[in-house]
């Protein structure tokens, strides 16, 4: 937990980003939160940005890409950023094909169904 | 179809005039080569002549008879009786010269086997339509049914994902209001919405055991219980340290469709706590007894329990017995549904004020069993 500073909130939901932003800042968490409505814009920005994020909760279904594209788009980039960035799925989805894709995705860390809460978030282990 | 004739004597000219007629295919054959056609098991006509007295015939109609019973023999010959031709495998004898029988006799006898080869054939052709159609309708249903639980998990999502939010916000609301403020109505608006969202996972689960096949894999029992009670952490028990209260009986892996299991658990758990005694410290007890191919599971507590005059209906669809609950009315019934669906049991014995035990036995699902029943 100590070196996650920097959190990808991606998901299209304003409501949901809101919403998690405003358990990160309760659960204690005191790093960067930037918060990043489309995919696209999300895996452009890996792909260019300086500073990487240490994780990012990301949504499952969203309009254009879906959590998974995105994930699979993630895998054919340079190596080192798959490598350090930790992806947490988030999703109302009780779909058990849902779990069983994000379960077998070397890139998953885990599988959060929503509301995130603080007890949720301070339960992940990595 | 070829229809092969076996010719053993002179009279040629006859079975050529009728296949003209209907287009089947004659062979004159001599031995050795007539012990070898006789043997074709699409044979459906000789003619054979008592050729100088050989008995060769008696051997064609012994081997003809042998691999096709329908054959039909005719001989040819003067000498036999038709009693002695009949003992031994021809069905008429006619004699050589008289053209006219023989002739009468074929053309009776091939109209009888085309019609019979049309009856098979349009029998055939006619199973094979139903083949094809079933199959067809088969892939439709196979096509629908999985669009339909696309169609089920899709609604489900698009269904939940607001209420998931609204809970969201209910959360954050009830963490950043004083006590005495509005967290009442706080409360209340989380149960609707729980309850709202039960609904719906319940019509999953219902759906989802209608139409998926059954399935089978190793299951731990206390790990399945940890996974469902982890589940049921974030419900209505925030009072509550579920693993201190639930006890489950160490017990060997089995096999059995580990979903449907878990659907089963997930509610007899949720009932066994929400239906706890509120004098006393909830225990729920989990018992399992493995014996061969049976497999059975008791869940008891030391709730409020069921009346006896609830009790026969628990499992009906949309029955309720406490109108405090926010159940949907679905649990029980899908509990029941499930545990049928794999060929296994439920029963309820509960003394009201003391506690509820369900049992339910189930079959071990092993793969092959499996595949024989279906």
């Amino acid at each position: 937990m100590n070196q996650i500073t920097t959190i990808w909130l991606v998901e299209d939901s304003t409501v949901d980003l809101f919403i998690n932003s405003r358990v990160l800042a309760q659960s204690g968490f005191a790093g960067d939160v930037l918060q990043v409505p489309s995919p696209e814009d999300a895996l452009n920005a890996l792909a260019t940005s300086a500073v990487l994020p240490d994780l990012i909760l990301l949504d499952i279904r969203m309009p254009e890409m879906d959590g998974f594209e995105f994930l699979e788009k993630m895998a054919t980039l340079p190596k080192a950023i798959p490598e350090k960035v930790k992806i947490i799925l988030l999703s109302s989805s009780i779909d058990p094909v849902d779990y069983q894709r994000a379960l077998t995705n070397p890139l998953v860390l885990a599988f959060i169904p929503k509301p995130l809460t603080v007890e949720k978030f301070n339960n992940l282990k990595w | 179809m070829t229809i092969h004739l076996i010719l053993n004597g002179n009279y040629s000219t006859v079975p050529d005039m009728l296949a003209t007629e209907h287009a089947w295919r004659f062979s004159r054959l001599y031995n050795p080569e007539a012990l070898e056609a006789v043997s074709a098991t699409d044979l459906k006509l000789i003619i054979c002549e008592d050729a100088h007295e050989s008995n060769a015939w008696k051997e064609f109609a012994g081997i003809a008879r042998c691999k096709n019973p329908d054959v039909f023999f005719i001989l040819l010959s003067s000498n036999l009786t038709t009693n002695q031709a009949y003992c031994n495998g021809a069905d008429i004898v006619i004699a050589p010269g008289n053209r006219q029988e023989l002739l009468d006799c074929l053309r009776e006898r091939m109209q009888r086997t085309y019609q019979s080869i049309q009856l098979t054939s349009r029998t055939q052709a006619g199973t094979n339509h139903i083949v094809e159609e079933l199959q067809e309708k088969n892939k439709t249903l196979e096509k629908v049914s999985y669009e339909l639980d696309r169609f089920v998990y899709s609604a489900s999502h698009d269904l939940r994902a607001p209420l998931t939010s609204i809970l969201g916000l209910l959360y954050l609301l009830r963490s950043e209001v004083s006590e005495d403020g509005p967290s009442h109505y706080i409360k209340l608006m989380e149960e609707s919405v729980l309850k709202l969202d039960n609904t719906i996972k319940d019509i999953v689960a219902y759906s989802r055991n209608n139409r998926q096949e059954i399935s089978s894999e190793p299951v731990v029992l206390n790990e399945l219980v940890a996974d469902i009670l982890s589940g049921l952490r974030y419900l209505e028990t925030a009072d509550l340290n579920l693993p201190d209260i639930v006890e489950v009986q160490p017990v060997e892996l089995f096999f059995t469709d580990r979903n449907r299991l878990q659907v089963i658990l997930n509610n007899l758990l949720a009932n066994a706590i929400r239906f706890r005694h509120p004098a006393r410290k909830p225990e729920i007890k989990i018992r399992c007894m493995i014996s061969g191919n049976d497999v059975q599971i008791d869940v008891s507590d030391n709730g409020i329990g069921i009346s006896d005059r609830h009790i026969d209906r628990i499992f009906d669809m949309f029955y309720r017995s406490n109108e405090g609950s926010t159940g949907s009315g679905l649990g029980l019934y899908i509990v029941r549904e499930t545990v049928r669906k794999m060929g296994g049991d439920i029963h309820v014995t509960s003394e009201i004020d003391k506690g509820a035990c369900f049992t339910i036995s189930i079959p071990q699902i092993v793969e092959t069993t499996y595949k024989e029943k279906a």
